[in-house]
């Protein structure tokens, strides 16, 4: 929970209003807070998560001998990897209903409530990935978290993560007919597991966004790489 | 004459003094047999038929009444990725399980049916009749193949299971027991309580309801408690075999058959009537239940029924206190409510919905109706977007019955229907509308010969109403009467009567009162004293909840007051809260004391009120069309410069727009009422979210920084098929249509949309924008422009 100006939820959502640190003003920063807080109240973030024995071929993932997950982005990745792990976190449908009313109410909140939202299921992400962390063996490593949409991995593919953790029983998280993931602020990914060190960070190159980014196109990036 | 093998039908019943138990998982059975993460468990059902009908055993074999046959996630969605048809995976299920249970005494196999997977709209994407017809095809199918009874199991969103549990009853008359899956608090996923779970299923007509899944039996204890004493149809409870504890991904619970078998006995001895296991639990858990359970019977006696409504989230109840049932999503005497519904603008009645809340109203009249527009699908779309934003629950109120029907059957939770009355073509009409949609009903006390004069006559037709809706089994507490206000200054002793006949419904029937007061001061000056003061009145008489506009700010503290006095507000603390120090309780301001701004200024700065104020005073020199032109427009403009400049950024922009459209919604509300030469907008155009994209926040940002371009916006909101997007090009004449999409997988849709736009309308343009949008990808699905943001989307319309 975000409980200072500096703090890098709130700082992430800065990011994502597209607002560079030197141009932040104090008034922008206590509305992010107050919408943050709203998020707070209304959220009810969960995470699961659960490890698989891989095989990694060139076009993706087969997990457990059973179903794969495409992508030669995601295969290179996880080169090296013998297990992953496939996680689904959530902010709840709580959140959905708060950001519509925001839209009705005021759009200029609602578009810091927004950024706040996308701040936050990052935040209960990493912190997931930190609980995954402890069940590692010091040989063992993360490596960078992929989701569904980013690179070639295709969307559709976050069914079978939803599947395989039965999100939807266990957290309540759903695809549409267009796989899209509901409530709206969650997060599938698949992390690997490897025996050395590699490059944690997303870089813009494997962004499913690359193409159309909005920092990008102003010429700068959306931060996330630097955390 | 009878030989052994022929099996006397015998239909399943709930009994309240005999304990029905049902099986344990099947899933976990199915794992330990082989079955892996990921993998479907319906396919097993045409495969593997033996091992499902082992489990089967197993269950009876242990002392189960019960098992539910291995369809809980057998639907159209899951077939296909089968790549069976879902009637086979259903019957062969179904057939399975009764095989099992018909070779035993007194056994049964129930069609089991989960949550399909998907989300309804407005969260997901799924139409409510859609999701109808997903459970119907498999209540069809299960009811073809023998099954004994409906199990709805696991839902966590309360309109999915009211979708489930409407197509139970259309397509079958088999017992239906409907149960969800709460956390800890007592709330499911989809944000639906205990409380309105129980008034929804019993009036919608479950034969028995209760909870599944979610947590093991201890942490169920609060949420059955909860459950026995709200529900007033028998409970059901099927817990987990306790937490789950993961082990290298693998799912093991922390609850030993013993410690389980003693809290459903304790659950049975509480109440519950219909018990079993769900993740986790196998024949071994089942077997200790049976034994524990030997001579035990429930001392339960059920909670009256007690009136009631509510939404997923919300409950209330009439009765414990004074309710207020707010009345502005009403357009009649409304010209501007009147003509943003005209133009199927929902963003008036939104806000209004939202404000009637903060004002403090516990229910909202939703009334639709104008002489000149389709009403029962307005009804239906503004309940279903009152929805959206608010968490209030709903009188629904019309006088054409179908579109109460369509309302109520949208509606998520259980409604208040506004309104029936005593004459036979309405009784007719309503009651069973209210019957089948699970609802309460407002009962208006006139008939054939008008409204009675006398309180005696009212009471007469009230006991009708009552009597006529318990002839097909509506309960009583379900009925709520209106004793009709009438004008003090055409017909002054009618006030007394109404007040009376309050009393005699409520004394003599047991009835709840509702009523609409503002009527009676009509024709007098100083309406609101009179309206406060009959509202006082009938309050004495025993008023539940008055029908009036929340904002009314000597009503408020007449019921604020009422309820002091009545001991209704303990210590006053509400009182006191709300009427103490007013001072510090000023809502804060925008406005530096002294200061006051121009409205450019306001707008740069994004001061609302500031700028209705300044565009006030500037109103006082010139009209509403120079107001535009010559202040808000160039305004914009340079907010809009700073912006691309990167001076500003997304929040003061939207805050300026926000500024900028009070501005405009006061001039708007001018140019309606008093016309405006040459005062027509510009350019239509009609704003979409692409089918299949739920994501209208980016849509959203360019309607309100277009409006105050004085752009006239036709927003059709998201998930929009191309064929409404074409319907609504040509029902408006307009000449641009915006569409925005978020994903990969919805740029195909924004190319459907615009392909069919071109057949349709040829001469219309294009623009496109959007988070995956780029200019190649604009021209790969034929748009005449992609626009990155909203201002540039306003530079490519150009300068007026």
């Amino acid at each position: 929970m975000p409980e200072n100006h500096n703090d890098p939820a709130i700082k992430e959502a800065a990011a994502l209003l597209g607002i560079p640190e030197d141009k932040m003003t104090p008034e922008i920063l206590s509305r992010i807070a107050e919408q943050y807080q709203r998020i707070n109240e209304a959220s009810a973030p969960k995470s699961i998560f659960a490890f698989f024995d891989i095989e990694v071929f060139g076009y993706g993932i087969f997990f457990d001998k059973t179903f794969p997950i495409r992508g030669r982005d995601l295969a290179d990745i996880c080169r090296e990897c013998k297990k992953a792990v496939l996680i689904a976190s959530t902010l709840g449908s709580g959140i959905d209903m708060l950001l519509r009313r925001s839209q009705a109410e005021d759009m200029s909140d609602a578009v810091i409530l927004d950024a706040c939202a996308s701040a936050e299921i990052e935040r209960v992400t990493d912190l997931a990935e930190s609980d995954i962390i402890k069940f590692l063996s010091p040989e063992e490593h993360l490596t960078m978290r992929f989701s569904p949409g980013y690179g070639d991995v295709p969307l559709e593919d976050s069914q079978k993560i939803i599947s395989a953790l039965s999100a939807d029983r266990r957290i309540g998280l759903k695809l549409t007919g267009t796989d899209m993931l509901v409530p709206m602020k969650s997060v599938t990914a698949v992390i690997g597991i490897s025996e050395r060190i590699t490059g944690r960070s997303k870089d813009c190159t494997s962004c499913s966004r690359r193409e159309s980014c909005a920092y990008k196109k102003r010429g700068g990036s959306c931060d996330i790489q630097n955390k | 004459m009878h030989t052994k093998k022929e099996v006397v039908p015998v239909t399943f019943r709930i009994n309240e003094n005999e304990t029905i138990i049902f099986d344990g998982a099947m899933g976990t059975m199915l794992q330990k047999r082989g079955l892996k993460r990921g993998e479907i468990p319906e396919l097993l059902n045409l495969t593997a038929p033996e091992i499902i009908r082992s489990v089967h055993d197993e269950y009876f074999d242990a002392g189960c009444d019960v098992v539910s046959a291995n369809t809980f996630g057998a639907n159209r969605y899951k077939a296909e990725m089968a790549g069976r048809p879902l009637a086979d995976l259903v019957s062969s299920a179904v057939e399975i399980a009764k095989k099992a249970a018909s070779c035993r005494k007194g056994k049964y196999a129930a069609l089991d049916i989960g949550p399909c997977g998907r989300v309804l709209q407005p969260t997901g994407d799924l139409p409510f009749e859609e999701a109808v017809e997903v459970f119907s095809e498999i209540v069809r199918a299960g009811n073809k193949a023998g099954a004994d009874l409906i199990l709805l199991e696991t839902f966590t969103d309360l309109y999915e299971l009211k979708a489930a549990l409407l197509a139970a009853k259309e397509n079958s008359d088999l017992p239906v027991l409907a149960t969800m899956s709460f956390e800890e608090n007592g709330t499911s996923f989809f944000g639906a309580t205990v409380e309105s779970m129980v008034l929804t299923l019993q009036a919608l007509g479950a034969d028995a309801l209760g909870v599944n899944c979610s947590l093991g039996p201890k942490q169920l204890v609060p949420i059955v408690e909860r459950l026995l004493r709200a529900s007033s149809i028998p409970v059901m409870v099927q817990p987990n075999a306790g937490l789950p504890l993961f082990e290298n991904g693998e799912a093991r619970y922390d609850v030993t058959p013993e410690e389980f078998a003693d809290h459903i006995k304790k659950f049975t001895e509480d109440g519950a009537v219909i018990v079993g296991g769900c993740c986790g639990t196998d024949p071994g858990y089942i077997r200790l239940v049976k034994e524990r359970l030997e001579g035990v019977a429930s001392l339960r006696k059920r909670p009256p029924l007690r009136t009631g409504v509510c939404s997923p989230s919300r409950s209330v109840f009439f009765g414990d206190d004074t309710l207020i049932i707010g009345e502005r999503l009403n357009p009649t005497g409304k010209k501007a409510l009147q003509a943003a519904l005209r133009a199927k603008d929902m963003d008036h009645v939104l806000k209004e919905a939202i404000c009637q809340q903060e004002q403090g109203a516990h229910i909202l009249d939703v009334n639709m109706g104008l002489p000149d527009i389709d009403e029962p699908e307005m009804l239906k779309k503004a309940v279903i977007e009152i929805q959206s934003v608010v968490d209030l629950p709903l009188q629904l109120d019309s006088s054409d019955p179908n579109a109460l029907e369509k309302a109520a059957r949208v509606y998520n939770g259980k409604p208040l229907i506004n309104s029936v009355n005593g004459k036979k073509e309405s009784l007719e009409k309503i009651l069973p509308i209210v019957k089948k949609y699970g609802a309460a009903v407002l009962g208006l006390t006139l008939d054939d010969d008008g409204i009675p004069s006398s309180a005696e006559g009212r009471l007469r037709i009230a006991r009708n109403i009552m009597e006529e809706a318990q002839k097909i089994g509506i309960p009583k507490e379900d009925v709520l009467i209106d004793c009709l206000v009438m004008t003090v200054s055409a017909q002054q002793e009618q006030a007394a009567e109404t007040l009376k006949a309050v009393r005699m419904v409520r004394e003599e029937l047991g009835l709840k009162t509702v009523l609409g007061v503002s009527n009676v001061s009509f024709g007098l000056p100083s309406r609101p004293i009179i309206n406060r003061t009959m509202l006082t009145m009938a309050l004495m008489q025993g008023l539940d909840a008055p029908i009036m506009n929340p904002g009314d700010k000597g009503m408020r503290e007449s019921i604020a007051a009422f309820r002091v006095l009545m001991g209704k507000d303990p210590q006053a603390s509400g009182f006191i809260a709300e009427y103490s120090g007013t001072d510090e309780n000023q809502p804060k301001t925008e406005i530096v004391a002294g200061v006051s701004f121009g409205l450019p200024q306001a707008i740069k700065r994004g001061l609302k009120k500031e700028a209705e104020k300044a565009t006030e005073a500037l109103l006082s020199r010139m009209g509403p069309l120079k107001i535009i032109e010559n202040e808000i427009i160039p305004s914009l403009d340079s907010v809009g410069k700073e912006y691309e400049s990167q001076t500003i950024f997304l929040p003061q922009l939207m805050k300026s727009a926000e500024a900028a459209k009070a501005s405009f919604e006061l001039l708007r509300g001018i140019i309606a009422k008093e016309g405006a030469p040459g005062s027509e907008e510009r350019a239509k155009i009609v704003i979409a979210t692409v089918q299949g994209d739920i994501h209208d926040i980016g849509k959203n940002i360019v309607k309100v920084i277009m409006e105050n371009y004085n752009f006239r916006m036709i927003d059709l909101g998201k998930d929009v098929p191309p064929q409404r997007v074409v319907e609504a090009v040509k029902e408006n004449g307009a000449e641009i249509v915006g569409l925005s999409a978020l994903m990969t997988t919805t740029v195909s849709s924004m190319k459907a949309t615009i392909d069919l736009l071109r057949k349709e309308c040829p001469l219309v343009k294009v623009i496109v924008g959007g988070a995956v949008l780029t200019d190649s990808l604009a021209e790969y699905v034929g748009a005449d422009h992609y626009a990155k943001d909203a201002m540039e989307a306003v530079r490519i319309l150009g300068p007026k």
